[in-house]
Formats: structure tokens, sequence, C-alpha cells
């Protein structure tokens, strides 16, 4: 065990001096060794997105191509009006980080942090919905879209964010709000606060890596989830990129070389966005029972 | 990064929430339609390359036809799972496509459960519709019940593609016309695998199930689709030999050469001699380095190949059937398939189109021979194509088979007990209607 | 139960209860609007046979009564379970692993980071042929490894036994999604605790043990809750490599299900099947917490005891 959960930046700054900080090395070698293994399928990606079409089936695949097919870029990103599919991805995804974590958190607090009758059984029922295969909710929820006059448009996947309709999120909410001192709460009722005042006050701004946490997952979802939205999103104008890049997938004339292609270009925004927002939820947001 | 104020949070999420909602509600209003033109919209897996075969199918469509608009709805993603979940879905929700496109082998679901216009009046009513320019196969595929379900938009009958190169190396014949006993020691002597049993070559493929059940004169399902036969002499023995060419001779693909790569993929990658599959391969092994051709497949105690057909179905819950009767038929037309099939790739399922001269000398890639235009031609013409058992359960029944297959190909179980195996559970289900 | 937990309130305050009930409200709209309806349909739709284009049809108890004498049922059931029960404890572990190596402050860190997430947004589609190759029997290099110690590994995906080991260990490539929520649980253990453990003389193994574990609990019940339910409902994986077999051997219960609903149209036995794994699910789940009292340290609790 190199660092068990107990941060080393807490080590003063002048240990280094003292010599090699073995357990760093360690930490180092370790996550080596993991990130090889970790990069392997986006290497096998990026190595098969810039093969020609005849070489994607060579066996064990080679993981440099011979020769390089730079064409495969600008070939798949023409193929398909990517711009839009980026720009209908990013409207849903903001669309839906806005509806979900606000309902969401606001529900995850009740459940965490007040007291009130039926409050167990209502929080059990959130998480039972979890519990039932889409598969068999699916066609029900088609039909009632379809009612409502509603397949076709984003609202099928933008408006039911507003209702908290994700109870993964609204029970992560609630774990990490349990987490968090009473005394703090507490302390803060009898200074007068509202609830309101309280959630926004006390809790959102304690809470931030679980927001953005949640945030992420969103995006992550949203750029690969696809049998909702090719459900909902029959025309081509909505698609997002996770339904673009299915149609390289066809039953003769699979074009995996611009497939890998295309998914670079699709992954490369969400990796790039994760690593600047990791800095930001992972930087120390330390409250703790007696900070008040 | 961290200076996201809540107040620019709350702002952003205002924001945001509204646009994404004024977003929802304005797209969901209906686009208002021309009164006076019916809609119809075509429904397919689709995806890029199939998109753009299409194009021209719709453009001349909606030039000949003022009175009618045909929309294309493809999601991509080939045959998966969710093609068929969006067709249902629309179904249910009395949404569908008014035509479509079912995976063969789905058609008789679809026709069983009333969802599909039996288009035999149509047929009748429009001799310019040409029934007997389709192949009988390709016909035969879509009847049942002494009805006729759809047209094809095209065909796909069954060949073996051999890789000309190893077949040069090794200096054996190209594959033409083969007995199951020539087959074999081709097979045999082609295949090279290593001390380890890892293959460099393998002889072929293991070909469909089915195929080598017909060969050895046996079938899976009686005439009326009452009793399964898979437990006869005949289909043990077609069994037996598929057997043989994994477990005893090794000459076919083993459970870890496909768990490995799919027989597709091990042949354009060039580790597989020949395999059996539809004309539609082409525009796959076009992109190979090594040169290729096609040839008839392997002959057993009877010569039988088969054929697929793309079934093109009328949905009952249509608005306007003649409308959507008219896409259907163009669809099926020689024109509209001489449209669709413009890249050469696919099989028409009409025999007008096969025999015009674009078609008759269209080549690509490495093709060395004739075969690629004349031996699929010889399987339809002959008669020597059959079509999948026309049954509603069919997808349960294939699922419970192929099951049994992966203790046959691993060599688990003998060709006996499999079959026997698969006869009591398919006539289980044929019992359970 | 760990979920009526928390504080044991004499008096329930309007006011509180008001509010609660305001925050909660979208979420009961949503449910009545959008989430409810199609749940209770589908359980009414397992009473019935239905064929999901026509009008259903009354069947009683028939779709669950078919359950016993179906052996496919029994084998997703199994097959699904050893899944839930070996996979969803080693993503916990590995995963709290990794979120800890990565909460250290090391040069490149965040490069990490994004290295240990990277897999999780990448679809299974386009790496399904990667792992093919990496667990071959032949060309692997999951048998590669094995034969440096003179092991000749199996055929991962072609043997019935190994298949869902197989599936096991890809899924530990997603653990990185999971390491996010610890690596944000881990930043709200104050340091303090660490400090105060660091003179009592804990060593670094004492203070994961008696720190960050305990405050990292309702994270990790967390992890288990979701982590079963969704292995319980696993698909693309097996759909992908393995169609279910060799020999049903990676028959998950959904590829079950979803043949029954969408391939051979028994949408009521579908249904049916889905309320059996709900109750299954629920059950397991609420074992979870009745016995997570005496693992899962939640701060607000123990200040109002």
């Amino acid at each position: 065990m190199t660092a068990a959960g107990q941060p080393l930046h807490a080590k003063r700054k002048g240990s280094r001096a003292a010599g090699i900080d073995w357990v760093k090395v360690l930490a180092h070698i370790i996550l080596l060794a993991g990130s090889v293994m970790f990069l392997m399928p986006f290497i096998y990606v990026l190595s098969t997105s810039l093969k020609t079409a005849g070489d994607v089936y060579t066996f064990p695949p080679e993981f440099i191509p011979d020769p390089f097919a730079w064409e495969n870029y600008p070939d798949a990103l023409t193929a398909m009006p990517f711009d839009v599919f980026f720009i209908n991805t990013i409207l849903l995804a903001v669309g839906r980080i806005a509806g979900l974590t606000l309902s969401c958190s606001l529900a995850g607090f009740a459940f965490a942090k007040l007291r009130w009758r039926g409050r167990n059984t209502l929080f059990f029922i959130v998480l039972l919905t979890l519990m039932i295969p889409t598969e068999v909710t699916l066609i029900p929820r088609y039909i009632l879209f379809a009612k409502l006059g509603w397949v076709g448009s984003f609202a099928p996947l933008l408006v039911p964010g507003f209702f908290a309709e994700n109870a993964f999120f609204v029970f992560l909410f609630r774990q990490f709000f349990m987490t968090m001192g009473q005394d703090l709460i507490d302390s803060a009722r009898i200074d007068g606060c509202s609830f309101v005042g309280l959630f926004w006050r006390i809790i959102v701004p304690n809470a931030k890596p679980v927001f953005a946490v949640v945030a992420i997952y969103i995006i992550q979802n949203n750029w690969n989830s696809f049998l909702l939205p090719m459900i909902y999103l029959t025309d081509r104008a909505k698609y997002t990129l996770a339904l673009g890049l299915r149609l390289f997938n066809e039953q003769y004339y699979s074009q995996t070389h611009l497939l890998m292609a295309a998914s670079v270009f699709v992954v490369v925004p969400i990796v790039i966005l994760f690593f600047f927002m990791q800095r930001y939820f992972i930087q120390g947001v330390v409250f703790t029972g007696s900070k008040g | 990064m961290s200076k996201l104020s809540r107040r620019d949070f709350l702002k952003g999420v205002a924001a945001s929430g509204t646009v994404a909602g004024m977003g929802g509600l304005l797209t969901s209003l209906p686009l208002a339609a021309a009164q006076d033109v019916a809609q119809v919209t075509y429904a397919t897996p689709g995806g890029a390359v199939e998109d753009a075969a299409w194009e021209p199918v719709w453009e001349a469509f909606n030039e000949e036809n003022d009175a009618i608009q045909a929309n294309y709805l493809a999601v991509g993603g080939g045959y998966g799972p969710q093609y068929l979940q969006l067709l249902q879905a629309q179904l249910a929700a009395g949404t569908g496509p008014d035509v479509f496109f079912v995976m063969d082998g789905f058609t008789v679901g679809f026709a069983a459960r009333g969802v599909l216009v039996p288009i035999d009046s149509y047929v009748d009513a429009n001799p310019d519709v040409d029934l007997e320019d389709n192949y009988p196969g390709h016909i035969a595929a879509l009847r049942w019940q002494d009805q006729l379900w759809g047209l094809p938009r095209d065909g796909a009958p069954y060949a073996t593609w051999f890789n000309a190169d190893i077949y040069d190396e090794a200096g054996i014949d190209h594959p033409h016309g083969l007995t199951w006993d020539e087959y074999l020691e081709q097979a045999i002597a082609l295949t090279d695998r290593d001390d380890r049993g890892r293959a460099r070559v393998i002889g072929g493929g293991r070909g469909a199930w089915i195929d080598w059940i017909w060969q050895a004169g046996g079938d899976v399902l009686n005439e009326e689709g009452t009793a399964c036969l898979m437990g006869e002499p005949e289909a043990i023995e077609g069994l037996r030999f598929a057997q043989s060419l994994v477990i005893e001779h090794e000459c076919a693909p083993s459970a870890s050469d496909l768990a490995d790569q799919s027989e597709g993929a091990l042949f354009t990658s060039g580790r597989m001699a020949s395999f059996t599959i539809a004309r539609g391969f082409l525009g796959a092994v076009c992109n190979t380095p090594f040169r290729f051709d096609a040839a008839l497949p392997p002959a057993g105690a009877v010569r039988v190949g088969r054929t697929n057909v793309g079934p093109t179905v009328m949905s009952s819950d249509t608005a306007d059937r003649d409308a959507a009767w008219e896409l259907l038929k163009f669809i099926n037309s020689s024109r509209g398939q001489t449209l669709k099939i413009s890249s050469g790739y696919a099989y028409p399922s009409r025999r007008s189109v096969v025999q015009e001269d674009w078609y008759v000398n269209f080549t690509c890639g490495n093709a060395i021979g004739t075969g690629l235009n004349t031996v699929f031609n010889d399987i339809m013409e002959n008669g020597w194509a059959r079509t999948w058992p026309q049954h509603p359960r069919w997808p349960e029944i294939s699922t419970v088979i192929n099951s049994e297959l992966d203790a046959l190909y691993s060599g688990d179980k003998s060709a006996e007990a499999v079959g026997t195996e698969i006869a009591a559970q398919v006539n289980a289900i044929l019992g359970a209607e | 139960m760990q979920i009526q937990n928390v504080f044991k309130p004499k008096r329930l305050s309007f006011w509180e209860s008001l509010n609660a009930w305001i925050f909660v409200f979208p979420w009961i709209l949503g449910f009545f609007l959008f989430t409810g309806g199609p749940i209770l349909a589908s359980l009414v739709i397992s009473f019935t046979h239905w064929d999901i284009v026509n009008p259903p049809q009354w069947a009683g108890l028939t779709n669950y009564e078919t359950m016993f004498s179906d052996p496919l049922f029994f084998q997703s059931l199994k097959v699904t379970t050893i899944y839930a029960l070996v996979a969803v404890p080693l993503q916990i572990v590995v995963g709290l692993f990794i979120a800890i190596l990565l909460n250290t402050k090391i040069r490149l860190i965040g490069l990490y980071r994004t290295l240990f997430y990277l897999p999780a947004v990448l679809p299974i589609v386009s790496v399904a042929v990667m792992w093919r190759w990496i667990l071959s029997r032949d060309w692997g290099l999951v048998n590669w490894f094995l034969s440096l110690f003179g092991v000749y590994g199996p055929g991962w995906l072609s043997e019935p036994e190994w298949a869902l080991p197989a599936l096991i260990l890809m899924s530990l490539w997603g653990v990185g999604a999971g390491m996010l929520i610890y690596l944000a649980g881990l930043q709200g253990i104050p340091t303090d605790l660490y400090e105060a453990a660091k003179v009592d003389g804990a060593g670094r193994w004492a203070q994961f043990l008696y720190v960050t574990l305990p405050m990292i609990s309702p994270v990790i019940l967390f992890q288990l809750v979701v982590g079963l339910i969704a292995a319980f409902q696993v698909f693309a994986q097996p759909f992908i490599m393995t169609q279910g077999g060799p020999q049903n051997a990676t028959l998950f219960y959904l590829l079950h299900l979803f043949r029954n609903a969408f391939e051979f149209f028994r949408m009521g036995y579908a249904s049916a099947l889905s309320w059996v794994l709900f109750m299954y699910i629920a059950i397991l789940t609420l074992l979870i917490f009745r016995f997570s009292a005496a693992w899962v340290f939640y701060e607000g609790e123990v200040r109002n005891e």
C-alpha cells in the first residue's frame, strides 16, 4: 500500500531534499504500469484510425500502421455533418446537466439532511426505479412520448432531466451529503438560515467534487448512449455524435477505419475536458465538522 | 477553473435550461406538410454507405411521383439489436414506417403478428411488377401460408469465395464445383498450423450449418413446419461432416479461431483459403491485397445452395396503402434495384438486372475470374438456391440450434447427440404453438 | 435498516417537512409523468401475453410459471449472479486502489487520472477487436503473459468455463468511471483526521484502515449498490463479445430478456423476467442496507446520537 488515502502532499516539502521518497517512486511505477494497460484501448483505436481499409483486419493487430492512412480523418469527418452532431450533443449535454444537477441534488439534499415522514420509503422507491431494466419500459415510454407528440425532438431526452429522472444521481448526491457534518448544518439553522439558503450556501460550495463528477457522468453518458437518442431523434439533423458513429457500422461494408478516425475525433474533446475538469474536482475542497 | 461562483452557476443553469427547453418545444412542433402529397417512409438499418446507395432511388421516385413523397429512415449499427427495438417501438405506438426492411428470418414473425399487409392482390393488379423476373428463390423466401408478404429489394445468393494466392502457392486447383470429399481433401492440404496448433492458414470456412444439412439430403423442419427433422440420419450426417472439418481434420476454424476473428475477417486478412457467404461480401473483399474469385459451394449427396433476400414489406398501419405500394413496387423494380446497386456489390433479386451489361462485367479489386459474375447466377438459374425455413418462431429455433452447435464444434457432443437434442428442443417450441 | 437512520427525531418540524417535500417534488412529478407509468405498465404486461404490436392478452400468472420450466432462465440467473458476486467486489477494490493512488500529489498526476479514465469513454464496439486479440488463445497478450510462467492459457472467449472470467476481467477496464466517485469522496476527508492519527502514531496502513475506509464507507456503499444493479443489467459486453455463448456460458439475464422481448416477441414473458429480476435486486439491496449499519459510517449520524 503506497498511500493509504493519506494525501502525500501533506508531507513537508523539505523532505524531498533528504533523499528519494520511495513511496512516490513506487506510486509512479504502479501508475505507469497501470497507465500502459489502461491506455491500450485508446492506442488501439488511434492506430486503427490510421490504417487502410484492407489493413484493419490483420490479426494479431499491428500497432504501427503501414502505410499511414491520414486521409481517414478528412474522409470520416466529411462523410457526415459531424459539426451538426457535435452541436446537438453539446446542447443535450448542457440541458441535461442543468436539469439533472439541480433537481437531483435538491432531492438528494432532502433525503440526506432533512427530517420528514416518508423520507426512507420514498428514497427506496427512488432506488427501485433503477432496478427495472429499460428493455421492458422502453416501449410504454415510447408510446407515452409519441402520444405527447415529442418524438422527433430533444424533449424526451431533455425534459425528464428536469424532474430528477436519474435515480443514480439522486443516490450519489444523498451519499455525499450524508458524509457532511451535521453540526455545520445545525449551526447554520441556528443562525436563521433557510433550508434553501442552507443548500445553496453550505451544501453546494462544500460538494463541488460531486457536482463535477455528476457533470462528467452526464457528459460521458451523453457522448456514448445511443439507444434512447436513436429511438427519439429519427431526424438526422438532430443526431448526436454517438448516433453519427453508428452510421459507419453496416452489415456488409463496415468502414472500421473511418469509424475509428471519427471515434478519435469524438473522444478527444471529452478527454481534454476531463483533463481540465479533474483539477477542479480533485482540488482539496475539504470541509470539516469543525470548520463552521 | 474553480472560480466559478454559485451565481454564475445558477445563471448558467437558468440560461441553458431555458434554451434547452425552448429548443425542445420548438422542435416538437410538427412540420407543416403539403396537403396533397402522401408521405411514405421507408426504414432500414442503413449507414453511411447504404444511405448513399439509396439516395438516387429516392430522387428518382420523388421526381416521378408528384403525389407521393418518399422519406428515408435509417439508424446505422448494422443488423444489431437497436433497429429491431426502434421498429417495434414505432409499430407499437402506431407511428411505424410505411414500408420497411426486416431481417431475413424475421419476416414471418412480423407477418404472423398481423403487422404486414399481404401484397398478392397488389401484385395481381399490377402486371408491371413482373414477379417472374425475380428469381423464384427470392420470392419463395417471402411466401408464407400461401400469401406473399413483401418483395425483395435485393437477393443474396451464397457462394464460396476463395483466396487465389493461397491456392496457387499450395499448387492446388481453384475450387470450382467440388464434391464434399474433394473439398475436404483441399481444405486439409491448404491448412497450415504450427506445432502449437496455431493457424497460419485455415483450409476453409465452417459454412452455414443449414447448407451441410441440405447437402446431406436432410432438412430442419418438415414441410408443414410442425416437426423438426434434425434427429434424422441425413441431418446427422450433415452435422457429422461439419464437425469433422473442425474437430477431426482441424481444417475449418476452431472455436478459438472464431473467438479471435469472424470468418469474414479471417478471410479478408488472408488467414483462410475459402469461405461461403453472400455476393454482398464483395464490398469487403475488394479492399484485400490478394487475388480472389467466387466458386460453386461443394456438393454432398445433393447439390444445393442458398439465397437470402432483403425483404421489403408494407406495414398494416400505413395511412395510404396505395402510396406505400407504389414505393414498395419501385424499390423492387428493375429501375429501383439498378439505381440502388450501382456500386455493384449487392445482388439484384431480378434476372433482368443481373443480365444488364454493367452488372455482368462488374469487377473490382484483385478479382481474377468471372466467377463473381457467373457463379451466383448459376446458383439462382439452376434452382439450387434454397431459402431459410419460414416459421414465425424461427428466431427462437435458430437460437436453440446455435447454442447446441457450440457443443458440436467444440467436440463436447457427438453429431447424433446434438441432432437429437436440437430435435427435442425445437419440437418443444413447435409443440408450444 | 440503514436508510432509516441518521437521526431519530422526536418531533418532525412542519416547516422542514414542507421544504423537503418541495425539494423532492420535481422527482415526484417526474415519476408520475414519465417514469412511473411505464414501470407500472411493465408490471401489468407481465401478467399478459404481449407480442408488442397487438393488444395484450390476459395471461394471469402463466409467464411467472413458465420461468420454472425455462432452463435458460436458471442459466442466465446463475451466470449473472456469479458475475455480480465476483465482478462487483473486484471493481470496488480495484477502483478504490486506483483512486487512492491517484489522490497522491506527485508529478503528472493529472495525466495519470485522465489515462485511467480514458477506457470508460471508449464505446465497447470500437475496442471489441482489441479484446479479442488480448484474450486470444493462440496470439493473446494474457496467454503470452501466462506462458512466461510455463502456463498454457485457455481460449478465454471460446471455452465455456473461461468466457465468464474473461468478461469479468474486461469489466475492470471500466473502473475509471467509478474511480471518479472515490476521488470525490476522498476529497471529503478532513486532513486534520490524518494529522490526529499521525499524532497517535498510526502508520499509512493504519491510517487507511481507521481513517480513510470509515470516512469513505458511504461511497463504498453507493458503489456496492449501484455496481450490483448495473451488474445484473449487463448487456453490451456479452452481446458483442460472445452472443451469450459458448453453450450459454455467458447468457446474461438481460440477453435472455432482450431475446424474448424483441426477437421472440414475448414481451409479456420478458416483463415477468424483469420483475423477477427487480425483486431479486431489491431484496439484495435491502439486505445490503440492513447490514450496512455495521460498516458504513456517516459523520452526521454519530454526531446526533
